[in-house]
């Protein structure tokens, strides 16, 4: 029963998996407000008039699917940026109606003036394409009032931009100097209150500062305030930010997006942009002034304190300071071209930037950058590193103003090397330069003439042969193809004799035999050695020539020697010489013959023999 | 059968090899001739030594040197080619016999000679520039012989490497590229030998007499095609009586006594 069930077990377990998917399906199309949820994609935008400063929140809201969406294709956007973007998903049951919408929050800066069209989005929900409707902006030059807060709408994704609507929520974005100089730090600081527990993390997207280098200062921090009466949480995340170009700048939003569950909506918080206007820097900067901005120190040293000539020492140049490190340049990059005047062998440095150090008292946060530099001083004495210079402007100083730092100059103590005459010490090792000769010039061709004769060699050639008209050489080519045609008949021999072995035998047992019994040596003491060849003899040359199995008979012999067309008499013989052999094997002593007269004998009849088989007829 | 081929081999190589030789105190004795200023007499010095079947290049390039110095060019041109022929990779050969052709009234756009050269430095280019140059004539690298001992000792390889790989199939898989590369290299050894083959056949000759006028017949009632001068060098198509059937590179061919020529066998 078992085996006749068991080559089905597959198929039956098949169509309960089949029947149980069905049955699901049933039960979620039968679901209230699934399947019949219709699928919109709609999009909106915080306001339809805006400055060249300015961004638009263009949000998108695909309603009645969660699943199988792709990200809206916004290819099509070619007069605004995409300044910043963020998402947010909800899902509720209401009265057994189901709802869920994914929304998503663009930030969009434009790229020129005029009426601007934000085309149709469009986005692929499980194979089936949805477009929006195009929106016109207004994009005009200079600053634009801020919009109205949006009010709140169904399917929208909270209250007032910033702020939920009871105020529970708000995020705030600062920074502590609205017109910077290029180059100076200033801090951005981005503050999350909430005064109510959140379940789920919220996500913060900050703005991607354009036109600005940024430091990372340490995590978020958080700390408790009172508003009109309420406390709240504060989460604060905060940026140095050094600007790179001049003029009016604007910090686009950040957004921190709360997602929903099955209790709430999920929220997106946006913070207004923050307008900076960065100042110029002063014209007539000093020379080696290369764009740091801030408050710095300098210092130099070297390890070790003392050297020998060529052995290595260390050259370390460390600036500490307030701007951002890649404005700071490498001060000693003219040491490297004066040292070895100086007696230095100056190498390519390593340059290290130190984490940003935050005292958290509302100064500004401090970097170091060093560059460690190998020397190697190629002479004994008092070897001098010039100071090393930074040049910078301080935004702090007499209201903004360049200053120059240096260090002091080294003066390193090297021993080793040699004196010389003039009682200088020199470099012991190193080998005296080698300079190009002064005044070269082309070589002029004065005179054209033909070269002069040969010497004599120690023998002269005399009959030189001519290969090409030599008889033997063209003899020579023929080698090869005598070579490969030898080779070819051989082969086709070796497979004659292969498949032919039986003709072979036949062909030359009569050879052998003779040759055997030639080889014998019939005054051999051991006779029944010598009756035992000859009996062999006659027996291999009778199966080799007539085809006999090892230990025919007599009989078996004498027809297959008729057959073979040989006389009864020469048969007679040789049986009889057959009997002769195996006589002498036997009992050589009753053989009552010699054995030379058998192996005359044997030899005699197998040549008849031989000369009958060979003529196909009776001799 | 083995034995009779390797003595076939050996026969073919000892003929080969085969050449006496000569002390060079003879040579030295004309060199000094030449160095002494004597051009004349070191002229028939070298000349007695080619007569008594000295063929060494030393000698022809120095007896050219002499020849020139006298002013003979189309018989230095002569040797040098002679001694080319022998060392064709001789590059003081090649400077002086560029030299020469400098010398000659008639310019001819040579075919398998290197033309000349603006400069000294053009002597040492090695094959491989000169084949890029447009100037390659394999056999300006390889003399008679020596294009003629490469070609056969390749057949050879060649077969035995085809006896090889039949007997020991077990060497077929690497041998086989080697066998498809011999004859590659047998394919461009055959094309020296079949230019010396046809310099053989057709041997060059060099004009010694101050003027000729190559005729459009063997003899002097016939018209003259053209006028050549002393250091021309032409290709001897037929020789008839005392006269030479010469050709030019192009289409120019004729008639000229055979008394005005230098063969170069």
């Amino acid at each position: 029963m078992i085996c006749t069930l068991l080559p089905r077990k597959r198929g039956v377990i098949l169509l309960a998996h089949l029947l149980l998917w069905q049955l699901l399906w049933q039960l979620w199309l039968a679901t209230p407000g699934w399947a019949q949820d219709e699928i919109t994609f709609t999009a909106a935008v915080d306001r339809t008039t805006i400055s060249t400063n300015d961004t638009v929140q263009l949000q998108l809201t695909l309603a009645g699917a969660l699943q199988n969406a792709a990200q809206p294709q916004l290819s099509g956007l070619l007069d605004f940026v995409v300044v910043s973007s963020s998402q947010s998903s909800q899902f509720q049951i209401i009265n057994g109606a189901t709802s869920a919408q994914i929304v998503f929050v663009y930030q969009l800066r434009p790229t020129q003036t005029g009426v601007l069209t934000i085309p149709a989005i469009a986005i692929d929900v499980g194979g089936q394409m949805l477009e929006t409707e195009p929106i016109t902006v207004e994009v005009v030059q200079g600053a634009v009032a801020p919009p109205t807060p949006a009010t709140n709408d169904s399917g929208s994704t909270g209250g007032q931009a910033g702020r939920t609507e009871n105020g529970e929520l708000f995020v705030a974005a600062t920074v502590d100097n609205p017109t910077p100089f290029v180059g100076e730090p200033l801090r951005y600081r981005f503050r999350f209150y909430q005064s109510i527990q959140l379940l789920r993390q919220p996500q913060l997207d900050l703005p991607e500062f354009i036109g600005f280098l940024r430091n990372e200062l340490s995590p978020a921090t958080q700390l408790d305030e009172e508003r009109n009466g309420r406390f709240y949480r504060v989460t604060e995340v905060q940026q140095m930010l050094f600007p790179i170009q001049a003029g009016a700048v604007t910090l686009g939003a950040a957004t921190l997006t709360i997602p929903g569950d099955l209790f709430s909506r999920g929220v997106a918080l946006v913070t207004e942009p923050v307008s900076l206007t960065v100042q110029p820097l002063p014209p007539n900067p000093p020379a080696g002034f290369s764009g740091a901005v801030g408050n710095f120190a300098i210092e130099a040293w070297v390890e070790p304190e003392t050297g020998q000539v060529n052995e290595p020492m260390t050259l370390f140049v460390r600036i500490t300071g307030t701007g951002h490190p890649d404005l700071i340049p490498d001060p000693t990059t003219a040491f490297k071209e004066s040292g070895p005047a100086a007696g230095w062998r100056v190498y390519d440095p390593t340059v290290t930037v130190n984490p940003v150090t935050d005292a958290g008292d509302g100064s500004l946060p401090t970097v170091a950058k060093e560059f460690v530099r190998p020397l190697l001083p190629t002479r004994a004495g008092g070897l001098t590193i010039s100071a090393f210079t930074l040049a910078y402007f301080d935004p702090q100083f007499n209201g903004g103003a360049y200053r120059q730092i240096s260090t002091e100059a080294l003066t390193i103590t090297v021993s080793g090397g040699i004196v010389d005459p003039n009682g200088t010490t020199v470099d012991s090792t190193a080998p005296a330069g080698i300079d190009a000769a002064p005044d070269r010039s082309t070589i002029t061709h004065l005179a054209t003439d033909i070269r002069h004769i040969k010497a004599a060699p120690v023998a002269l050639t005399m009959g030189r042969v001519q290969l090409l008209r030599a008889p033997l050489y063209w003899l020579g080519w023929l080698l090869p193809v005598s070579m490969v045609a030898g080779l070819l008949l051989w082969e086709r021999r070796q497979r004659f004799l292969l498949y032919h072995a039986d003709k072979l035998r036949a062909a030359q047992a009569w050879r052998q035999a003779k040759r055997r019994l030639q080889a014998l040596d019939p005054s051999a003491e051991d006779e029944a050695e010598s009756y035992q060849t000859v009996a062999n003899t006659l027996y291999d040359y009778l199966m080799d020539r007539l085809g006999l199995s090892p230990g025919a008979t007599r009989t078996e012999i004498s027809v297959a020697l008729q057959r073979a067309m040989v006389d009864e008499a020469l048969i007679a013989r040789l049986i009889a010489a057959l009997d002769w052999a195996d006589a002498g094997r036997f009992a050589p002593g009753a053989a009552n013959r010699r054995v030379s007269e058998l192996v005359g004998e044997t030899e005699q009849v197998l040549g008849l023999v031989e000369g009958t088989i060979a003529a196909g007829g009776s001799g | 059968m083995t034995r009779f081929f390797h003595l076939l081999l050996l026969l073919i190589f000892l003929t080969a090899c085969t050449s006496q030789t000569v002390p060079g105190t003879a040579l030295a004795e004309a060199n000094q001739l030449y160095e002494a200023g004597n051009y004349a007499d070191a002229v028939r010095a070298y000349e007695a030594l080619v007569v008594s079947g000295i063929e060494d290049p030393v000698l022809y390039y120095n007896l050219g040197n002499a020849q020139l110095r006298l002013g003979a060019v189309g018989e230095a041109i002569a040797s040098y080619r002679r001694a080319q022929r022998l060392a064709p990779r001789d590059q003081e050969i090649a400077a002086n016999l560029r030299i020469a052709r400098g010398r000659t009234q008639d310019l001819i756009v040579p075919t398998e000679t290197v033309e000349n050269s603006e400069t000294e430095n053009d002597v040492t280019e090695n094959g491989v520039t000169a084949f890029f140059n447009g100037r390659f004539t394999p056999d300006r690298w390889l003399s008679a012989n020596e294009s003629a001992i490469l070609a056969l000792g390749l057949w050879l390889f060649l077969g035995l490497l085809v006896v090889g790989v039949r007997v020991f199939p077990v060497l077929r898989p690497p041998f086989a590229y080697s066998i498809g590369l011999l004859l590659l290299l047998l394919v461009l050894s055959l094309m020296p030998l079949a230019m010396h083959l046809n310099a053989q056949r057709h041997p060059a000759a060099v004009v010694i007499t101050p003027e000729i006028h190559v005729r459009s017949g063997p003899g002097d009632n016939y018209l003259t095609a053209f006028t050549l001068h002393d250091g021309a060098e032409v290709t001897v198509l037929e020789e008839r009586a005392i006269w030479l059937r010469i050709a030019l590179p192009g289409e120019l061919q004729g008639w000229a006594p055979k008394a005005d020529f230098v063969v170069i066998e």
